[in-house]
């Protein structure tokens, strides 16, 4: 698995996945790998502590690394939501790491994160419940050779947790095919003869959804839906520092599996994320008010902003990330679909990072050139 | 078990319960103090029980361990600070709930008959040591919390601890720590944590900005009034404090203050008032922590969080939408919530949920949809029911100043609903004698500035607005607020009627100097009559006449006569028709307004729109006395005067007296325009001065524009010889004139206007189709091109081509 492109979470975190087994030695819910305080504490981490841990009789030490940066309440709530058998729906603005977290949970609590149903709008009943391979199917009739599992179907066989990713873009109908899997935890397969016509699911099994409910393109979820689900809405990171420390981490991570190791300072990058979070909220930390763009402010953005500045400036610049190529980079990820986003930023260009360019230099004033001359671009003339 | 914790606990010494002192740290309104706090009182039974309040507060122990009270009260203590300027009020609160440590202290005090006191300064006291400590809480009208702890909220400690335990802020911390497995420990054990707790608080703080809070005086003070009670008791005595104070009170040197000179009786005073929990939340809000009181007193009368739980979701569901979507939980979400409840207590170690853990419950099961959109009116919902909206009751004639007890019976025998929720009342002034009682009660609340009730609409007799109508609607609602100001106006009287009157003699009083005397003294003798005080209104009457008569302010005048008028308009709601010279005293003050009428012919500018208005009124109210007065003076003097202001300075209330002489046909039409066209064409630097004029007639006369031909054409006239320049700078206040007047009119205008110009129709479009600055781009080519055709010879071409 090391030649991938990107790993999942349980691969990427196998030591960590295996000491907190072996410290372990609270009750588990049944199919679970790890207790809930063990699967709270992967996910959070263990604020740099080294957690003493035995496993095959050697003795060790390890510091759980902080996974997810936001509301540690919210992952209590959704670990304990899980081991209460309730399907968790994560939800919330693109870019929040709703996906991250849901990866993060099924790593840790059923050590595979890669049952998964991506929804969409074309996705069918068949890709939730089982299809056939056609040629088996003419060959032996339907028998359990010839059915071909849906992640959910694997799942529950298997006694582990399922995703579905951006539920809500599936259309109502396709949703509702949850309803009974959640309510009844079991799956009819009609054609199957006798006791392969129903599949219990086995204890661990669960759903983990994420969807986007103010998105263009999403559909309503039945009532009835809603009330198999506990709700968590994950919030864009408030705090400076904490999104500042998540955006660094992920740039270098990127940089170093680009082998582009460009020089990104923490300076830089709290400069970037001030900005990102002034569009996001709307006003300043020096209180002026901002109009927000309509594209999503989010930290993800704020890392792909950092990572294709930084790789501008390891192909293109002295090996060192400049403010000014953050600004070079920063009206890309602003001016995406909606036209007033142009107006947008080129007002906040001017009332606060032209602002911040006079009173602090520096970096800020970099800053500003590099996203001036990148708007130049656009329409022939600086903001 | 926190390491930080245990550390602090291992550096602080436990609570000695078998000393002669005994220390309890407590927190304010912690139900778990308050169950140890009695626990220990009931084992040690001591001689004396000395609790952190305003000591003054001893007085009224007695009915804190009266039957009849019904907790949340509040002691509630004013001060008024005389000195140079205006004499500053504050009051403070210091609420009791059935579940505060002081109250349950008190009570188990006096159950083992021990000598109960309060041994905190007294607000005066305090309010003086804050001042020198520098740290000035601002005197003001608005009532603090006597039992601030902001200092247990804070420091890097708590902040190191709280990321420790994983817990949201201080208040979460102190949940977990001691109110939910408070009851579990020993009173030692507990005490030890309080006090470890309070430790580090109060570390976290200087000397200088704890002797800037005025927390040192008040220590010292509290440490004196032990070592009286320690020479007057034999047995053992059980000090309760807030924890901050308890940390130093041992090693703290005992000292009183200087006394507080109250040179009158009335500024300082402490009593005992019922209180709410909405207000018990608000207050705590920000001042000692623990919110959302009903929760507590839910854990107090031992009820299990589950019941509340479910409780909160058929309170949800019987407010709202559909079953299952946001708000408004199926019983299969309230059993979901209850088992999130306990696992998430059992989670975070709690031995009983918390407060968190409930909201935590709430947003995990109740909200389907986004916390930010759907969660927002589920969340402030159970908010509320989490505050709760429980009201207090204090024994009869407990401390409460009589004033208090009027109120009371008075809205009893009104039928004026308490309870907090707003009540409607709608009262018909004129035809029902009982209503307008109440009317009156509810106008000399407002005179005592209780927000109990107030009037969303109805005549105001004081103003003279809305007299057509002849209801009154009230809204009222009863709040602690209403006890509180009520407590603090008992020094004008006894009753709501002694109290009033009171107050309004002191209005009186203040009315015979400043500004506008004699228009306040004629307003006093309608609120007189408006709150039914009409013993007082000849005396108020006689008062304001000879303001009147003193007054020299024409406006101040106009305004005395046209009060007193209203007294003989409002027959039946005032029934002061019939007071003594009533009727004279309207007509001399509407005489003197006449002899000081010229002045508001000199009004500046910025005052012209009150002096014509105040023009309009006098001339009004001459018609009216016409009927009161046998001989026709007024109306010969009103004539005389008018022509007088005509001829005036100001050109807007000039213009008024022009248009009020049209009015009357003194002067026709023509007259009018000839003044208007005169204006308009004034040689002077002030361009505004036929506009101003135009607007004095208009406010008069508005008719006059587009009944008058005559003024119609003497405008056109004139306006055709000015030239472009003039007419641009006149151009902007004769729109300013026109604006005053309704679209219709401003069209009739127009129409005469074309008429005049020779124009068949006006084109209404005009304006719309383009816009100013084209227009006047159009008008300066058409000169350029004039002059060059001019130039060329070729004018007669364009003049002929024009046919």
């Amino acid at each position: 698995m090391n030649q991938v492109l990107r790993q999942p979470a349980e691969h990427l975190h196998t030591a960590e996945l295996a000491a907190l087994a072996a410290i372990d030695d609270a009750a588990r819910p049944a199919g679970w790998r790890l207790s809930p305080r063990q699967v709270v504490t992967f996910i959070t981490g263990s604020d740099g502590e080294k957690l003493p841990f035995t496993k095959d009789g050697k003795k060790g030490k390890i510091a759980i690394s902080r996974k997810y940066h936001g509301d540690d309440r919210l992952v209590e709530r959704a670990v304990i939501g899980l081991a209460g058998n309730r399907a968790l729906l994560l939800v919330g603005e693109p870019g929040t790491a709703k996906s991250l977290l849901s990866e993060l949970l099924a790593a840790a609590i059923s050590g595979s994160s890669l049952n998964v149903v991506q929804g969409t709008a074309a996705t069918t009943e068949d890709q939730i419940r089982y299809s056939w391979n056609y040629a088996l199917l003419l060959a032996e009739g339907p028998t359990p050779r010839a059915l071909v599992p849906s992640p959910v179907h694997s799942a529950m066989s298997a006694g582990s947790l399922v995703r579905f990713e951006e539920v809500t873009r599936c259309p109502p109908e396709v949703q509702d095919t949850l309803v009974s899997i959640l309510s009844e935890k079991m799956m009819t397969i009609p054609e199957l003869p006798g006791e392969q016509r129903v599949l219990f699911a086995k204890p661990g099994f669960n759903v983990i959804a994420t969807a986007n409910l103010r998105d263009r393109g999403v559909h309503e979820m039945s009532s009835a839906l809603k009330r198999r689900f506990n709700f968590e809405t994950v919030h864009p990171i408030a705090d400076l520092a904490d999104e500042v420390a998540l955006v660094h981490g992920e740039v270098e991570r990127l940089l170093a599996g680009a082998a582009a190791p460009a020089q990104v300072e923490r300076d830089l990058v709290e400069l970037l994320v001030t900005a990102f979070q002034d569009l996001r909220t709307g006003t300043t930390p020096e209180g002026i008010a901002v109009e927000k763009p309509a594209a999503v402010m989010s930290t993800a953005e704020a890392v792909s902003v950092g990572f294709s500045a930084s790789l501008d400036a390891w192909y293109f610049g002295a090996k060192k990330l400049t403010a000014r190529d953050l600004g070079r980079h920063l009206p890309g990820a602003i001016l995406k679909d909606s036209s007033d986003d142009l107006q947008k930023l080129r007002q906040y260009l001017a009332a606060v990072t032209a602002r911040r360019a006079k009173e602090r230099a520096g970096a800020w004033s970099e800053f500003h050139a590099g996203a001036n001359a990148a708007l130049g671009r656009f329409q022939g003339k600086p903001a | 078990v926190n390491p930080a914790a245990a550390e602090l606990l291992r550096a602080t010494p436990p609570p000695d319960l078998t000393q002669r002192v005994v220390w309890l740290p407590i927190r304010h309104h912690s139900p778990a103090c308050a169950r140890q706090v009695a626990a220990v009182i009931a084992r040690l039974r001591p001689a004396a029980v000395l609790i952190e309040g305003p000591r003054d507060a001893t007085a009224l122990l007695p009915h804190l361990v009266d039957p009849a009270l019904v907790p949340p009260v509040a002691l509630f203590t004013t001060y008024t600070a005389r000195g140079d300027g205006p004499p500053r009020r504050a009051a403070a609160y210091y609420p009791l709930c059935a579940y505060s440590p002081e109250l349950v202290a008190v009570q188990a005090g006096h159950a083992v008959g021990a000598s109960v006191r309060f041994i905190d300064l007294t607000f005066p006291e305090m309010v003086h040591c804050e001042r020198q400590g520098g740290q000035a809480a601002p005197l003001s009208d608005h009532p603090r919390s006597l039992q601030g702890e902001l200092a247990l909220r804070q420091g890097t400690w708590l902040g190191h601890a709280c990321r420790r335990a994983g817990a949201r802020d201080a208040d979460d911390l102190w949940d977990g720590w001691f109110e939910s497995t408070g009851a579990d420990l020993t009173p030692e054990e507990f005490f030890h944590g309080v006090l470890a707790w309070c430790t580090a608080c109060r570390l976290a703080h200087t000397p200088e900005q704890l002797a800037a809070g005025g927390t040192l005086v008040r220590e010292a003070a509290m440490r004196a009034e032990v070592e009286r009670a320690l020479g007057e008791v034999a047995g053992q005595v059980v000090v309760i404090t807030g924890g901050l104070h308890t940390v130093a009170l041992p090693h703290t040197v005992p000292a009183m203050p200087p006394p507080v000179a109250i040179p009158r009786e009335e500024d300082a005073g402490t009593w005992l008032m019922r209180y709410d929990f909405l207000q018990l939340d608000r207050l705590n809000g920000y001042a000692s922590g623990m919110p959302s009181p009903a929760f507590w007193q839910w854990r107090w009368d031992g009820q299990s969080v589950d019941d509340l739980l479910v409780g909160i979701a058929r309170e949800l569901r019987s407010s709202g939408g559909t079953s299952g979507s946001s708000g408004s939980p199926s019983a299969a979400d309230a059993a979901t919530a209850v088992a999130q409840l306990r696992n998430l207590a059992a989670f975070r170690g709690h031995g009983r949920p918390t407060r968190h853990d409930l909201l935590d419950a709430v947003t995990s099961c109740f909200i389907k949809g986004a916390r930010d959109i759907e969660g927002v009116a589920v969340l402030a919902q159970v908010r509320k029911l989490l505050a709760g909206d429980r009201i207090g009751a204090v024994p009869a004639g407990a401390g409460r100043p009589p004033l208090l007890l009027d109120f009371t019976r008075q809205c009893a025998a009104l039928k004026l609903k308490g309870g907090l929720d707003e009540h409607g009342v709608e009262l018909d002034l004129y035809r029902s004698a009982g209503q307008r009682e109440v009317s009156r009660f509810l106008h000399r609340l407002q005179l005592l500035e209780v927000l109990f009730a107030r009037k969303v609409a109805g005549p105001d007799f004081t103003s003279g607005d809305n007299l057509h109508r002849v209801r009154e609607i009230w809204r009222h609602q009863w709040h602690p607020g209403v006890e509180a100001r009520l407590i603090e106006q008992s020094r004008y009287g006894a009753t709501v009627v002694e109290a009033a009157t009171a107050r309004l003699l002191e209005l009186a009083t203040a009315a015979g100097s400043g500004e506008r005397r004699a228009e306040r003294a004629a307003r006093l003798v309608v609120e007189a009559c408006r709150c039914g005080l009409h013993a007082q209104a000849p005396a108020l009457l006689a008062r304001a006449r000879q303001l009147i008569a003193e007054d020299g302010d024409v406006a101040s005048v106009i305004g005395a006569a046209d009060g007193l008028h209203l007294l003989i308009t409002g027959r039946e709601p005032l029934e002061a028709h019939d007071l003594p010279a009533l009727a004279e005293s309207v007509l001399a003050a509407w005489t003197r307004a006449s002899y000081l009428i010229t002045d508001l012919a000199n009004a500046p500018v910025e005052g012209e729109d009150a002096a014509c208005q105040d023009l309009l009124t006098w001339s009004l109210l001459a018609d009216q006395l016409a009927d009161l007065d046998a001989d026709t003076t007024t109306t010969a003097l009103r004539l005389e005067r008018l022509v007088d202001v005509s001829r005036g300075a100001n050109p807007a209330v000039a213009g008024t007296a022009w248009g009020l002489l049209y009015d009357d046909g003194q002067v026709d039409g023509a007259a009018l325009g000839s003044q208007l066209a005169g204006h308009l064409a004034a040689a002077t630097s002030d361009p505004s001065l036929g506009g101003r004029f135009l607007r004095g007639v208009l406010r008069a006369a508005r008719s006059a524009c587009w009944s008058e031909p005559a003024v119609i054409a003497a405008v056109d006239q004139t306006l055709g010889l000015l030239s472009e320049e003039h007419f641009t700078s006149v151009l902007p206040h004769l729109r300013l004139a026109f604006a005053e007047l309704p679209p219709r009119a401003v069209d009739q205008v127009a129409q005469l206007a074309a008429v005049q110009a020779g124009l068949p129709t006006i084109d209404r479009q005009l304006g719309r189709r383009h816009a100013l600055a084209d227009a006047q781009v159009g008008r300066a080519a058409e000169v350029l091109v004039r002059q060059a055709l001019a130039r060329d010879g070729l004018l007669a071409l364009l003049e002929s081509g024009h046919d």
